[in-house]
């Protein structure tokens, strides 16, 4: 049986990358005495498949993992015995059954949606909406991957607005491809407005086919 | 509670900047949080390492779990913060804190280091420091926390005596409950920190070292310890379970990698082997086993609390549990039911035969390990490590017709007595050992080769040894490392200076308290890491003591001499150690003393009968 799971990852598993999150995922399903199916072969490894990785730090209203599992159980039972094994900041918001021969989530996913938080009140909406402006007159934004290869940013954006606030700090939308080699990052978007990381915090709310 | 907030709000906008922030967060599956006003005593356990190494520390664990099934006490974790974070707690001024509450370290009521070797001292200082909480012992007040140490290194105190109010000497599963029980009442009747202190020198394993003197002869050497505070207590005899607990199955999970990220179930504590170079197999005397149905109970446990898939069963010689084919069949069961890997590390040639080997098969089989320590027969027999030679060949053989073609083999240099055929005799042995893999396994098989240098430990027989100068030790590693070239085997070797200073410390008296203040003043921390370790300013902080380091690690100890640790008392006579040490000048071998009770004092001074304890029939 091939299961999706959607999630929400909060604090402060936050910090966790999704190559450790993978491993926790096989611990929770161990935890809660199901059996994962391990993939045949030298090295078995549990058939779990992560959605587009969230990047560390980010939090997230709706993530996807994909299970395989030996036996076929009723959704809610596994969501009964899942949910109490889960360390903090992971919450299942819902299971479903999908067709085993299924692609793979990172396949199907077109573009993902960012909330973005500042977390200093000098930031005022006004002059966001500027460096939001001044960003979308740009024709091309060149950045920097970790492995040094230069790439454009600025096609990977499908829409930015700032928002009215919230609890007295603005926030802002944000649009992004999630195509497995167009994956816009929004933290790279706030970089390039000339955010420092320690001024927002980015929660993504979901991804869309 | 405004502080812990604003640690937390700090945290919040700032530790995305650090590498692996998930090693400040907590929230581990199976972290216990309490209300802080519920409890009493309130315990902070720290390990003067990085998240990722201390993290599988199995004392803290077993702590962690007994002081939190008290009502009456909290326990937290808190471990060194790596240099990027180090330098953003204090660019910010932002207090140490531990990971469940990430509350300050100096608003806990006790604090206990665990530090299993010497090049963590300058990390205690350092972890004090960030926690705001003065580095000297005697600089703290009455609001400051009491400062205590135990694991390995306690067994000699001195060096961070200037540091520590109480160290802790042996098991702690036992003592923890009595110091909190002081503590508890003395908090309750608001008893001043220094009468707390006194009363913890009353239970027995605690060394309070305020309480000594100690007397030197002009040859530097000591005359007496003096117990200023009780001339009862002249020595501190070290803690013992009579009985090992059961293994702790409600381990924490770490959300992020850690090493040897595994479920960890000792099956045994201490060794009757007598390797002379051992201070594990001397200091962790008796011989207790973990009985069967308690580690089968609780590996089961375990995995179903923790989830994680792989076990290891601890111990320092594994094939000497006396059951440990019915153990391995268990956890074969096991290993099929829950899709496990397993290892056994430390196993012993000499007590291991292919029923055990065979079955040991799990999912993966990763590296065998071999410890021959010596090149020759003559030397195993002067170390006291008598395998034949004949016996690792076969060992060899078997494992690698079962499939294994990762060997790694552990030797060490500089030994007493040693001779250039000595070291000729490793190559030529890993040299053999390889052509029997190659001609078994063919392309597939690796030797890999550790070799390690001899630090001279306290409590062992070799506690009157020197240790080997630079130029000798230097000929040795170029031998080998040339002679190893020609061959396809892999060789790795320790930083000499680093060994050096291990060996410096772990002999060390009270005059290097100061030394390691300096040195950690002067920016060493992380010592035991080769991207941290820099020796000048070990060298800088020697010279600003007019401490010749010669004196304790090159110079080889009269048979009489006071050593710095002869008030700790580990239950083995320090007659038995003198005359192991003149068995090994003579190539003598002691055996097991599983058979024949050898005297070296453990029944006696703790009126105890191996062979029960053992077994754990008392």
């Amino acid at each position: 049986m091939r299961i999706r799971i959607s999630y929400k990852k909060g604090y402060p598993i936050r910090f966790t990358s999704a190559l450790d999150l993978h491993r926790i995922w096989e611990r929770s399903f161990r935890r809660a005495l199901i059996k994962v199916t391990y993939s045949k072969g030298f090295h078995p490894q549990p058939r779990i498949q992560l959605g587009i990785p969230l990047p560390l730090g980010f939090i997230s209203l709706d993530e996807k993992v994909d299970i395989w599992i030996e036996e076929s159980l009723l959704l809610d039972d596994i969501n009964r015995q899942l949910e109490q094994n889960l360390p903090v900041g992971l919450e299942i918001t819902s299971i479903q059954e999908i067709n085993i021969s299924e692609k793979a989530l990172s396949t199907q996913i077109q573009h993902s949606d960012y909330q973005i938080y500042l977390m200093d009140e000098s930031f005022s909406t006004q002059i966001i909406k500027e460096r939001i402006i001044s960003l979308l007159n740009e024709k091309e934004i060149i950045r920097e991957k970790r492995n040094g290869k230069k790439y454009d940013l600025r096609p990977l954006i499908v829409s930015i607005k700032s928002n009215t606030e919230i609890q007295g700090k603005p926030y802002i939308t944000l649009r992004l491809l999630s195509q497995q080699n167009r994956t816009g990052r929004a933290d790279e978007v706030m970089f390039a407005m000339g955010y420092p990381i320690t001024d927002f915090i980015v929660e993504r709310i979901g991804s869309y086919t | 509670m405004q502080e812990i907030q604003d640690i937390k709000d700090f945290l919040d906008r700032n530790l995305i900047t650090v590498q692996k922030p998930g090693r400040y967060v907590g929230g581990e599956f199976n972290q216990t949080i309490k209300n802080w006003d519920s409890v009493d005593v309130h315990t902070a356990l720290a390990f003067p390492d990085i998240y990722d190494i201390g993290f599988p520390n199995l004392g803290i664990s077993l702590l962690y779990k007994i002081i939190n099934d008290r009502k009456d006490s909290l326990a937290e974790r808190v471990y060194a913060p790596w240099l990027d974070m180090d330098k953003l707690l204090t660019d910010n001024n932002v207090p140490l804190f531990s990971l469940e509450s990430k509350t300050p370290l100096r608003n806990f009521d006790l604090i206990g280091f665990s530090i299993p070797y010497e090049t963590l001292y300058t990390n205690v200082l350092n972890m004090l420091n960030l926690g705001q909480i003065p580095v000297f012992a005697k600089d703290r007040n009455s609001t400051d926390p009491i400062i205590i140490a135990g694991g390995h290194t306690a067994f000699n105190p001195e060096p961070m005596h200037a540091f520590i109010d109480a160290f802790v000497i042996g098991d702690g599963e036992e003592i923890i409950e009595e110091i909190l029980d002081v503590i508890k009442n003395c908090k309750i009747k608001e008893i001043e920190r220094q009468e707390i202190i006194n009363l913890l020198s009353l239970i027995e394993g605690i060394y309070v070292p305020s309480h000594f003197t100690v007397k030197y002869h002009k040859n530097k050497t000591i005359k007496n310890i003096i117990n200023r505070y009780s001339t009862e207590k002249k020595t501190i005899t070290k803690r013992i379970v009579k009985v090992l607990p059961s293994p702790v199955a409600n381990l924490l999970v770490p959300n992020i990698k850690v090493v040897h990220d595994r479920i960890s179930i000792e099956i045994m504590r201490g060794c009757s082997r007598g390797c002379r170079f051992c201070q594990a197999g001397m200091i962790m005397r008796p011989v207790r086993e973990t009985r069967l149905h308690d580690i089968t109970t609780a590996m089961r446990s375990a995995v179903e609390l923790t989830g994680i898939g792989e076990v290891s069963l601890l111990s320092l010689s594994t094939s000497d549990y006396s059951q440990i084919k019915e153990l391995i069949s268990n956890v074969a069961l096991l290993s099929d039911e829950y899709n496990l890997n397993f290892s056994l590390p430390s196993l012993r040639i000499e007590s291991f035969n292919s029923d055990v080997i065979s079955e040991i098969k799990g999912k993966r089989k990763g590296n065998f390990t071999i410890a021959p320590e010596a090149g020759t027969d003559k030397l195993r027999a002067i170390i006291n490590k008598p395998i034949p030679e004949q016996a690792i060949f076969d060992t060899v053989q078997e494992i690698c017709n079962k499939g294994w073609n990762n060997i790694k083999l552990y030797f060490m240099i500089g030994f007493p007595q040693e001779t250039m055929p000595d070291i000729e005799g490793i190559v030529d042995l890993c040299k053999r050992i390889n052509y029997l893999g190659k001609k078994i396994n063919k392309g597939r098989f690796k030797l890999n080769v550790s070799i390690n240098t001899l630090i001279p430990k306290p409590h062992t027989p070799f506690q009157w040894v020197n240790f080997n100068d630079y130029d000798q030790i230097i000929m040795k590693y170029d031998f080998l490392r040339t002679e190893f070239r020609k061959t396809v085997i892999k060789t790795s070797f320790p930083d000499y200076k680093a060994s050096f200073l291990e060996s410096l410390l772990s002999r060390g008296d009270r005059k290097l308290s100061q030394v390691i203040f300096n040195a950690w003043e002067n920016g060493a921390k992380f010592d035991a890491w080769h991207e941290c370790f820099n020796f000048e300013i070990w060298e800088g902080a020697l010279n600003m003591n007019s401490i010749d380091p010669f004196f304790y690690t090159g110079r080889s100890r009269d048979d009489d001499e006071i050593f710095p640790w002869d008030h700790v008392n580990t239950g083995i006579n320090k007659e038995f150690l003198l005359m192991e040490y003149k068995l090994s000048k003579n190539s003598r071998i002691t055996l097991d003393c599983r058979e024949t009770c050898l005297g070296c004092g453990i029944q006696t001074n703790y009126q105890l009968n191996c062979n029960k304890v053992r077994s754990g029939r008392i």
